[in-house]
């Protein structure tokens, strides 16, 4: 039972209490609201300061990883220059050596043949376009300089075909194409066949033929060069790498 | 459990609300936001600097990288001037032809072509001399330290009672100057 229900209070006495609890309470809101927003606002402001301190902290090192980020990458250019550098001259420097191609058709030559003209060639293949690649399409190539050129002679030596034109004359057709064959043999020596065979008679009376005959050279393929080279020539296949 | 306010309560309840809101909108998010973007960028910082090593290793690596290459690439002379190397290299093809014992040496270089970074620049051959000369001569052009690539040999007797045969060959000289070689 209480006090209000006894009623023993006059009504001004009541109703001023009211008012008074009724402020009290208002203010007690007033205050946790104020005190709840605080800490929040504390609270916050504490984890920005630690997060802060702990971005400063790292703020040294930082700096010092960007600076070796901006090291490697100009090492990284930099040794693509040279990489370039070095494919360019390794291909440049090692071309089908043509002496030997020589070498391969008449070191073995038998006695029965006399060759009159020998024309060691490296020639356009049929189909292949040796347009520059600045006629293909208006839009300039990109890349490095020294790794266009490379894109471009390895484009020519694959487009090119070593062949040997061979005219000579013989007493003895037996033994060209065993000649013939036995160039098969040589590693470098693709295919040799016979063009045209002449027979003449000479003013004594003796045979003999006129003849020329085609020898295809293999193409080259540097493994070394394509160990270097081959990643950065993703259009070359392993097969084709060649001059 | 009824609970009753008063109606003057309203406006301050009202009021109550809206300072949450202001505080909401104007402090609680905005700090948020500044905690989140902290956080951010101290993830950032420390995952770039947990690279550090992988970051200094790299620097090792490209640094033996450059020196196997330019150790590789040191074999090969610089060409400070274009016109004094094919000079030179014309110079050393004439010697050669003679130690390989031919004659009537012509050597006839034509226009220069400028790739990108490299000239190349075509050169006609003419000379006389038996096969084994010819044969000999070809192959000291190959042999020199210049970048050449043969792309013709013509061998043709010089008349039907000698020996002697006349050579053609066509080749090319490659050039990659200083200036672009870096």
């Amino acid at each position: 039972m209480t006090s209000d229900e006894i009623e023993f209070l006059p009504k001004k006495y009541r109703e001023k209490r009211k008012s008074h609890n009724f402020q009290v309470s208002r203010l007690l809101v007033v205050v946790v609201m104020v005190a709840g927003m605080s800490a929040v606002l504390l609270y916050q402001l504490a984890a920005l300061h630690a997060v802060n301190r702990q971005v400063a902290a790292l703020e040294e090192p930082h700096e010092r990883v960007m600076q070796l980020m901006q090291e490697v990458e100009r090492q990284r250019a930099e040794v693509a220059i040279k990489r370039h550098h070095a494919k360019l001259l390794t291909f440049l420097e090692h071309p089908y050596p043509k002496s030997q191609v020589i070498s391969a058709i008449a070191s073995p030559l038998p006695s029965e043949i006399t060759i009159t003209r020998l024309q060691v060639t490296v020639e356009q293949t049929a189909g292949a376009n040796n347009k520059a690649p600045s006629e293909k399409g208006k839009k300039a190539p990109q890349g490095h300089p020294m790794e266009l050129d490379l894109k471009q002679l390895v484009d020519e030596a694959k487009s090119r075909r070593c062949t040997v034109e061979v005219e000579g004359t013989t007493d003895d057709t037996s033994c060209l194409y065993t000649f013939l064959a036995s160039l098969h043999q040589a590693e470098i020596i693709e295919s040799a066949k016979i063009e045209s065979i002449d027979p003449h008679q000479n003013s004594d009376g003796t045979e003999f033929s006129n003849f020329t005959a085609h020898v295809k050279i293999k193409r080259g393929y540097l493994t070394h060069f394509e160990t270097l080279v081959g990643q950065t020539l993703p259009a070359a296949s392993s097969r084709e790498g060649v001059r | 459990m009824n609970l009753k306010l008063p109606k003057s309560s309203t406006p301050i309840l009202l009021a109550g609300l809206g300072v949450i809101v202001v505080f909401v909108m104007l402090v609680y998010f905005p700090l948020s936001r500044s905690i989140a973007a902290a956080h951010d960028s101290l993830e950032l910082k420390q995952s770039l600097v947990s690279q550090e090593e992988s970051l200094l290793a790299q620097v090792e690596r490209q640094k033996r990288e450059l020196e196997a290459v330019q150790e590789y690439t040191q074999d090969w002379d610089t060409v400070p001037n274009a016109n004094y190397h094919l000079s030179q290299m014309l110079g050393e093809i004439s010697q050669h032809a003679k130690q390989a014992g031919t004659d009537a040496l012509r050597l006839e270089p034509g226009q220069v072509t400028e790739m990108q970074a490299v000239q190349r620049i075509p050169v006609r051959l003419g000379c006389s001399g038996t096969f084994q000369e010819i044969h000999d001569l070809a192959g000291r052009i190959e042999n020199l330290p210049y970048k050449i690539w043969l792309h013709r040999i013509e061998l043709a007797p010089k008349s039907d009672q000698q020996r002697d045969l006349t050579c053609e060959i066509e080749f090319e000289a490659f050039i990659v100057s200083v200036k672009n070689s870096h």
